[in-house]
């Protein structure tokens, strides 16, 4: 007997979607996908993964809503393009029918029981110096996903700096956007640091940490607050912080320990506390350096005579700071 | 015991019911009002009504399956709880206030867009 | 400690998501459409991995290498779509324009 609650989930999991994909306009797509993105981190409490849960809401509901919303105030919405031809639609559409078939029966095929690699994970968490078996795998059994992640992450933020078109000025914002960031920002400093000490036993962790201070970051620099500049070479040295430190770890430990990134358990709990401090850091300053890069071209590289858009957080230049 | 048990449950389950009531007014009006400042108006208010009165459900819901009457635990869930409301009162307001009122000095062509886009 | 009948639903529900979102993607000519519907189908790949970590018979906890490898894709999404929108924009960016003309004859 299926739970009514899951049926009406999967229900609008699927609707959301479908309409995020079907909208023919950008922010009716954008709503829809956001939707999609916080029924995603129902969903992923409801498949037993609170980890994933965690980090959806953070980055699927908080930054990626930041940039796609922020992307809707591209200087030339473009006009709706030709629709693809019926050919093409009717292709694509027996094409994915066709490849939905196939994933059913692969899918099907995978035996029931829990893979091997599962229970040699829950074995090894004694020496793997945390008590979470998330954890464990990320930066323990297969840090070397984490360390290219890390890599993916920076160079992404680096891509996206070099897109940018200048900085974006850090302006005194208007009262109602400072007061809630005031409030936020310390709210979300404790969580992140919260999220990250208890990543080591439960739920948490440097990812779902990082996001958070990534969201910290941006609200503080739209709300004119300069604790930080993600765009300066400050924030450029955070972003890579996580990288190079992740592989200084490895190094020393192709050196001095049994390998590449071999922990030994006697100093593997501080050793994945200290890289994860600086995983998160360095996550939440890519965020940022991405989202911040990502607005600089609005606010700089408009034609004049089109004032409603470029300054919308801005407060008028001659504004007392 | 078993009286005062049935007693909260009818509570829990009015709070509940007057709290998705309300939460369903508010998307009510949201879908059917005609511009910005009636649909903010139908949302802030009573989505934050509506989700106060969840919360309180969930608060006497939690403070009773605590084992002890005072269980330390139990009132750390409730006070959680509360700061999430506070938390989304405080961001409705800031997020209502900004919608609706257009920044200082711009009051050209961004409030006139958001009105054409509402009536649509 | 899952419901039975959750894996089924949900292993329907993530090839259907991720089918939906992959045909999207090649079909839409806009590109922020085209970068939501990449998201959507990130989606039904996440979905289907966890499901893969639930499954199974009786009592036990999650695969937690599946959760590890998803928790991954996540913040790589998000980092791609951040790079993606950056060039997104460019392309649309009408100050952009102008060497595109000079360079077609």
């Amino acid at each position: 007997m299926m739970p009514l609650l899951d049926l009406i989930l999967a229900g609008t999991v699927l609707v959301t979607a479908v309409l995020a994909v079907l909208a023919p306009r950008r922010d009716a797509a954008a709503s829809a996908f956001l939707i999609f993105g916080v029924l995603l981190a129902l969903l992923w409490a409801r498949l037993e993964a609170p980890d994933i849960a965690l980090a959806e809401a953070a980055l699927g509901g908080g930054v990626a809503g930041a940039l796609l919303v922020d992307a809707l105030h591209s200087r030339r919405p473009p006009q709706p393009q030709a629709a693809s031809s019926w050919a093409a639609r009717i292709t694509g559409a027996a094409a994915g029918a066709a490849l939905l078939a196939a994933l059913l029966i692969g899918v099907r095929a995978v035996p029931q029981a829990r893979a091997p690699l599962a229970e040699e994970a829950y074995a090894r968490i004694p020496v793997s110096g945390v008590e979470h078996p998330v954890t464990a795998v990320l930066l323990n059994y297969r840090s070397y996903d984490t360390l290219l992640e890390i890599a993916v992450l920076a160079v992404a933020a680096l891509g996206a700096a070099a897109l940018a078109q200048g900085h974006r000025p850090v302006v005194r914002s208007r009262p109602a956007v400072r007061g809630l960031a005031l409030v936020l920002l310390p709210v979300l400093l404790l969580l992140a640091a919260w999220l990250l000490v208890a990543g080591t036993s439960q739920p948490g962790g440097a990812f779902q940490a990082g996001a958070l201070l990534g969201a910290a970051l941006v609200i503080a620099h739209l709300a004119g607050i300069g604790l930080a500049r993600p765009q300066g070479l400050a924030g450029l040295a955070w972003t890579l912080a996580g990288l190079l430190s992740f592989l200084a770890l490895a190094a020393g430990t192709a050196v001095f320990g049994a390998g590449w990134l071999v922990l030994d358990p006697a100093w593997a709990p501080g050793a994945i506390l200290a890289i994860e401090a600086i995983l998160a850091v360095s996550i939440g300053a890519g965020l940022a350096l991405i989202f911040l890069s990502n607005s600089a071209s609005l606010q700089q590289n408009g034609p004049a005579g089109e004032p409603g858009r470029a300054a919308e957080a801005e407060p008028p230049a001659g504004a007392p700071s | 015991m078993i009286a005062l048990d049935i007693a909260l449950d009818i509570v829990i389950i009015a709070l509940l019911a007057a709290g998705t009531a309300f939460v369903a007014v508010g998307t009510v009006g949201l879908l059917r009002f005609p511009d910005l400042a009636t649909r903010l108006h139908a949302v802030a208010k009573a989505d934050n009504l509506g989700l106060g009165l969840i919360v309180a459900a969930l608060v006497v819901h939690v403070l009773r399956e605590a084992s002890a009457p005072d269980d330390p635990a139990g009132w750390g869930v409730a006070l959680k709880l509360l700061l999430i409301w506070l938390l989304a009162l405080l961001g409705t307001a800031a997020n209502s206030h900004l919608l609706a009122v257009p920044p200082p000095g711009k009051t050209d062509g961004k409030g006139k867009e958001r009105g054409e886009g509402g009536r649509r | 400690m899952t419901v039975s009948g959750l894996p089924e639903l949900m292993t329907v529900l993530a090839c259907a998501v991720l089918v939906i979102g992959l045909s999207a993607h090649l079909l839409v000519a806009d590109l922020f459409r085209r970068i939501i519907s990449l998201n959507v189908a990130s989606g039904g790949v996440m979905m289907l991995l966890l499901v893969l970590a639930v499954r199974g018979p009786g009592d036990q906890d999650p695969d937690p290498v599946p959760q590890a490898l998803v928790l991954t894709g996540i913040v790589i999404m998000a980092a791609v779509t951040g790079l993606a929108l950056a060039l997104a924009r460019r392309v649309e960016d009408p100050a952009d324009e102008d060497d595109r003309d000079e360079e077609t004859p």
